[in-house]
């Protein structure tokens, strides 16, 4: 009885380890790394491209760049697979002004990942 | 090293933080507690249940499975409000069927599986336990039924708390050592939070001054090692996490897991406060002591609470730098 007792006692630790340790793969904590153009810059003309990358895969959800006339149309959006850079390029040309880049993300390890670039056009 | 104080990083983490992002902190924060309540509550009957009357006081027969259906709940409604956030913030994403399965396939889902099996264990447990009878047993059968009863909840707070462990840092590496850490961390902080309204309760009623200082001078033995080990825990987590100590000044998620050291520290304050000179006073029924204990546990409640929402809100809106 006493040898059952002291079963079922570590029977839960016994589970929690072995789940610990069965843990098919680790996952990555994805963090942004930079964007084009950079955080805060200014660029004279309107930029080809805009970018933001990141140092493990992340699943973009979201990503929008509004500027003085409001939400930028956009060459394409997120697809929401798993990637290590996404860009796009603006459908027109920006004019003169303050814009925002607005992305959100899924990374592997189920963190929800949100951030905001600024960058002005002269 | 530089150690000037900017806030900026903060403020800015302020400025982006909108009210759909409000509602996920505020979630996920109720979560936090109901769980911890639930799980802590259990343990509580564990360790300093047995007394028929102090049982009934402490009020743990519907306290669990209301913690346990709560914490159920909110677990639910995380799923929707991340995969609204995920989709800029409106309901129509918080409904999209791409973004809910998006959520759902990867490690937040195995999370929600985990954390609602444990919680439907508990609260199962918690009725089972009340359901329970020993009428025409044998003594070692009644003490196998005990065991047995005991089990599921076991198993289900064991779950519960596993599934902290399922998200965010502590899956990277080396994930057994930080995984354990996380799990020691909670484990301590369940039994301290859950036992925050027992304990207030059973200080209560004149009649059971004599059984409730016993339990609170007991907890207080038991309390002080189990919160030394969350407290070290939590230490080397951070600074695991932060990669050194700097980025407690300079980053946003630096700042905010400042603030929430602050507050601990207060609560570490009541805590002492309780253990030497409160609860000796209640023990000794000295005049107005059992007023005064009330009241320290009852602001005590408030600080773990104030604790969990600066959790909530560090885990929802930021990561380490590191």
């Amino acid at each position: 009885m006493n040898r059952l007792k002291t079963l079922l006692k570590i029977a839960p630790a016994a589970l929690a380890l072995h789940l610990l340790l069965a843990t098919p793969h680790l996952h990555a904590h994805a963090q942004p790394e930079g964007s084009l153009p950079a955080h805060g810059s200014t660029v004279t003309g309107s930029p080809n491209r805009i970018a933001v990358w990141f140092d493990h895969p992340m699943r973009l959800t979201l990503f929008e760049v509004s500027g003085p006339r409001g939400v930028v149309p956009l060459s394409q959006g997120p697809g929401r697979d798993a990637l290590t850079r996404f860009e796009a390029s603006p459908a027109t040309p920006l004019g003169p002004g303050k814009y925002t880049v607005r992305w959100r993300g899924l990374a592997a390890d189920g963190h929800v990942m949100a951030d905001e670039i600024y960058f002005t056009v002269r | 090293m530089s150690t000037s104080l900017s806030l900026q990083p903060l403020l800015e983490l302020l400025a982006q933080t909108d009210g759909w992002t409000g509602l996920r902190v505020l979630a996920a924060a109720g979560f936090y507690a109901s769980a911890l309540v639930a799980v802590g509550g259990l343990l509580f009957r564990l360790v300093f249940g047995g007394n028929p009357e102090l049982d009934r006081a402490t009020g743990l027969r519907t306290l669990v499975p209301a913690a346990a259906t709560l914490a159920l709940v909110l677990l639910l409604l995380q799923w929707p409000l991340q995969a609204g956030f995920l989709g800029g913030g409106s309901w129509a994403a918080a409904f999209d069927p791409g973004l809910l399965a998006l959520v759902f396939e990867g490690a937040t889902g195995q999370r929600m599986l985990l954390a609602g099996s444990g919680l439907l264990l508990l609260l199962g447990a918690a009725i089972a336990w009340e359901r329970g009878h020993e009428l025409g047993m044998t003594a070692s059968q009644i003490g196998a039924a005990r065991v047995l009863r005991k089990l599921p909840g076991l198993l289900g707070a064991a779950l519960v708390l596993l599934s902290f462990t399922w998200v965010g840092h502590s899956t990277g590496e080396p994930r057994l050592l930080l995984a354990s850490l996380l799990l020691l961390h909670l484990g301590g902080l369940a039994f301290w939070v859950g036992a925050l309204l027992p304990l207030y309760r059973i200080s209560g009623p004149p009649g059971l001054s004599q059984p409730a200082a016993r339990v609170l001078l007991r907890f207080g033995q038991v309390a002080g090692p189990v919160v030394a080990a969350l407290i070290a825990a939590a230490l080397w987590l951070a600074w695991r996490l932060l990669e050194g100590w700097e980025p407690l000044l300079h980053s946003a998620y630096g700042q905010v897991l400042l603030l929430k050291l602050a507050v601990l520290l207060l609560l570490l304050g009541l805590a002492a406060l309780n253990r030497w000179i409160l609860v000796p006073a209640f023990a000794a029924q000295a005049q107005r002591a059992r007023q005064r204990l009330r009241t320290s546990i009852a602001c005590e409640g408030f600080l773990v609470a104030l604790i969990l929402l600066l959790t909530a809100f560090l885990t929802t809106t930021t990561s380490p730098p590191g």
